[in-house]
């Protein structure tokens, strides 16, 4: 079974050795919040209008997070901005998603010592899933081949969290540009989560630290 | 700390949301604290007795307050319709236009940059007599620059601003000490009694009045920041506004205490030779000699603080404003990146130090002294163009809220803006008129030219390159004031409508 789009974000945002984001946590945590609600987009559960999540009247979805989120979503209709549903999620994706990465058998917890304290580190159980899902993206695009639609979204949102060159490695310039033509292919929702994804990176810089 | 009461029915998502986001006071302090209230009375009030040879800056300093608060009315009377609210360029490419939007984006980029370098050398000047009287040593100021460089330079790859609380305590004891030191002038008049010619309003008459203006508005910088916080802020519609009123109040009853306090304890004949010896040593020299040393000690301390505070402040707006042209691709998308350590606009803040080191370098090799030569000048020239700034964001909020009706009230979308563009208008042209004295510089001095000249060129090149982009790449034309929300490196684009409807 294909992994869901958050899972595959994960893998491939996330060193598989030392287990950390390679795009530092804020970022990837943005990158997870906007690959959740990817999911619900896929699933058909949910739409985006004018920067809104709009609920829609469909089957729930078949796995139990993305069942969670949509219920979460319900549960406080008096927030539907897209903007802040990403902030809000970005801060407890990254547990969300590796519980569900746990579950499946496809991150295993370690223990590593750093100076006195220990901490649990989670890395890939299979090294070569997590390569072979950036391999997979880099190697359709850069032979111009269609990606399926949830591959396109995977891609944009490494575009959106600036992992181009982490990912696609050397043919990084090369699909810059079939993969923006496959970008605009996608649905408006679709389209509209990407876009608000790279605009929280970006307003997380232009944001005060405090 | 100010709190608001919280909605009756409110999800967890809406109070997690809201633990993010900024009251009043906070944005206060931001705002102020980039203002500086210490640096702003050593170092301006001081330089701009000094320098101008006038005594009438208490009254520019009204002025310039009044001028700034109708101002400020269209300032955030706009915000909240703005994609990126904190930059002037954002406003001006929705109001007037983008091309023009290109040009102020630069234009505030030289602006902050000049400020920020010219930083350096109040710090030198700063922190110079407290070493002496701390270690007995005497340091080259540009020795002292250089420390507060690398300071600067490691916060900003850092993307660290000061934090809120050590903002306030540092802000509350500025803004104390600044009044204890006033007080006492006010208590310590030059001839036994309290001289008020300094108040006169026929100051506004005299030949040089846009010395005054230059060097109020100078003092005054920082109260534009508040709006950068309108996404951030607990109460949008409320936050701002009242953080930026707050801010320049504060500010104006300070400088205007602070500034009559001193024409009235050197005795309004003398201030200005008096400011000429003592530099900024000036506010010092009169505490010292009615509060005693310890009181002194204090003020040098928070003079350091408050030059530091605002330059980690000046520099990541620079920052910023590169990383949000960056973003737009108005400037080469490099600008745009973020560190994958923590987030900062790497590119724009080491382009910034990188210039700060050769400006610190090149004043070192070639003398001069810190306050006057480096400070001065420099935030001087950095101060006229946030005041073409100013006079274009004013005629941009007239413009803006003539071609989109909204139910804002007229006063704030039509008769303070109007004011505001013809003071800010006039007050341009009387610091352009006055501008040998602006820059204390003699009136055949090619620096006069060539900074308005630097101003005029970035904005031509930069309405030249609105045009280009909009005849050649509309993608990154339509993106112009976007800021973050340009979404170009997906090139999606933000559902925010048609251009000039969202």
């Amino acid at each position: 079974m294909p992994l869901l789009l958050a899972d595959d974000y994960y893998l491939i945002a996330h060193d598989d050795v030392s287990g950390t984001a390679r795009c530092g946590e804020g970022r990837a945590g943005l990158g997870l919040a906007g690959a959740l609600l990817g999911e619900l987009v896929l699933f058909g559960s949910i739409d985006i209008e004018r920067r809104n999540i709009v609920i829609l009247d469909a089957p729930s979805p078949g796995d139990a997070l993305a069942r969670a989120l949509l219920e979460e979503l319900l549960r406080n209709s008096d927030v539907t901005s897209v903007p802040d549903w990403l902030q809000y999620l970005s801060q407890k994706a990254q547990s969300q998603v590796v519980q569900r990465l746990l579950h499946a058998g496809h991150l295993r917890p370690t223990e590593v010592r750093r100076l006195l304290q220990t901490r649990t580190i989670y890395v890939p159980t299979d090294m070569n899933v997590a390569a072979w899902v950036a391999a997979r993206l880099a190697n359709a695009l850069s032979k111009n081949e269609q990606l399926p639609v949830p591959d396109v979204v995977l891609s944009g949102l490494v575009v959106a969290t600036e992992l181009e060159l982490e990912v696609f490695q050397h043919v990084a310039s090369e699909v810059a540009r079939p993969l923006r033509r496959q970008l605009t292919g996608l649905p408006p929702a679709l389209r509209a989560l990407l876009s608000e994804t790279e605009a929280a990176v970006g307003d997380a810089v232009l944001r005060h630290r405090r | 700390m100010h709190t608001t009461p919280k909605p009756s029915k409110t999800g967890k998502v809406t109070s997690v949301l809201a633990k993010d986001r900024l009251g009043v006071p906070a944005v206060t302090y931001f705002a102020i604290s980039m203002g500086s209230p210490f640096l702003a009375t050593a170092g301006v009030i001081t330089s701009g007795y000094a320098i101008t040879g006038q005594v009438g800056i208490p009254v520019g300093i009204v002025v310039m307050g009044a001028v700034l608060a109708l101002f400020a009315v269209g300032f955030v009377t706009m915000a909240p319709y703005v994609p990126n609210a904190g930059a002037f360029n954002a406003y001006i490419s929705k109001g007037i236009g983008r091309p023009a939007g290109v040009a102020a984006g630069w234009m505030a980029l030289l602006s902050y940059n000049a400020m920020q370098v010219g930083l350096y050398g109040a710090l030198g000047d700063a922190a110079k007599p407290l070493l002496r009287a701390w270690f007995g040593i005497d340091v080259a100021w540009w020795v002292i620059a250089l420390v507060g460089w690398a300071i600067v330079a490691f916060l900003g790859m850092q993307h660290i601003d000061l934090n809120g609380k050590v903002l306030a305590v540092l802000l509350a004891a500025e803004v104390l000490v600044v009044l204890v030191y006033a007080v006492s002038s006010l208590f310590h008049p030059a001839d036994g009694s309290v001289s008020l010619v300094a108040l006169e309003p026929s100051h506004l008459f005299e030949p040089g009045v846009g010395a005054l203006l230059a060097l109020a508005l100078l003092a005054f910088i920082g109260f534009e920041t508040a709006v950068v916080f309108s996404e951030e802020a607990r109460s949008p519609g409320r936050t701002v506004p009242v953080a930026t009123f707050s801010a320049l109040a504060v500010m104006a009853v300070l400088y205007l205490l602070a500034s009559l306090a001193m024409s009235v304890a050197a005795g309004p004949a003398h201030i200005g030779d008096m400011a000429h010896q003592y530099g900024s040593g000036l506010v010092f020299h009169l505490a010292g000699e009615q509060l005693g040393p310890a009181m002194v000690g204090i003020g040098r301390f928070l003079y350091f603080t408050s030059v530091l505070a605002c330059m980690i402040a000046v520099h990541n707006t620079a920052a910023r404003y590169a990383f949000a042209m960056g973003r737009e691709r108005v400037l080469p998308a490099v600008f745009g990146q973020t560190s994958h350590r923590n987030s900062s606009p790497k590119v724009g803040s080491l382009s910034q130090s990188a210039l700060g080191l050769v400006v610190i370098l090149v004043y070192a090799v070639i003398g001069g002294d810190p306050l006057r030569d480096l400070f001065y000048l420099w935030n001087s020239a950095g101060a006229l163009g946030i005041l073409i700034l100013l006079a274009l964001t004013s005629i941009t909020v007239l413009v803006y809220f003539a071609r989109n009706p909204s139910g804002e009230p007229v006063f704030r979308r039509v008769v303070a803006p109007a004011i505001s563009s013809v003071c800010t208008v006039i007050a341009l042209v009387l610091v352009l008129v006055n501008l040998d004295k602006v820059f204390d510089l003699p009136s055949s001095s090619p620096v006069l030219l060539a900074i308005p000249g630097a101003y005029v060129l970035i904005g031509v090149f930069g309405v030249l390159w609105g045009l280009h982009l909009r005849a050649n790449r509309p993608e990154i034309y339509a993106n112009i004031g976007r800021g973050a929300k340009s979404a170009a490196r997906t090139g999606l684009g933000l559902g925010l409508g048609a251009p000039d409807e969202q």
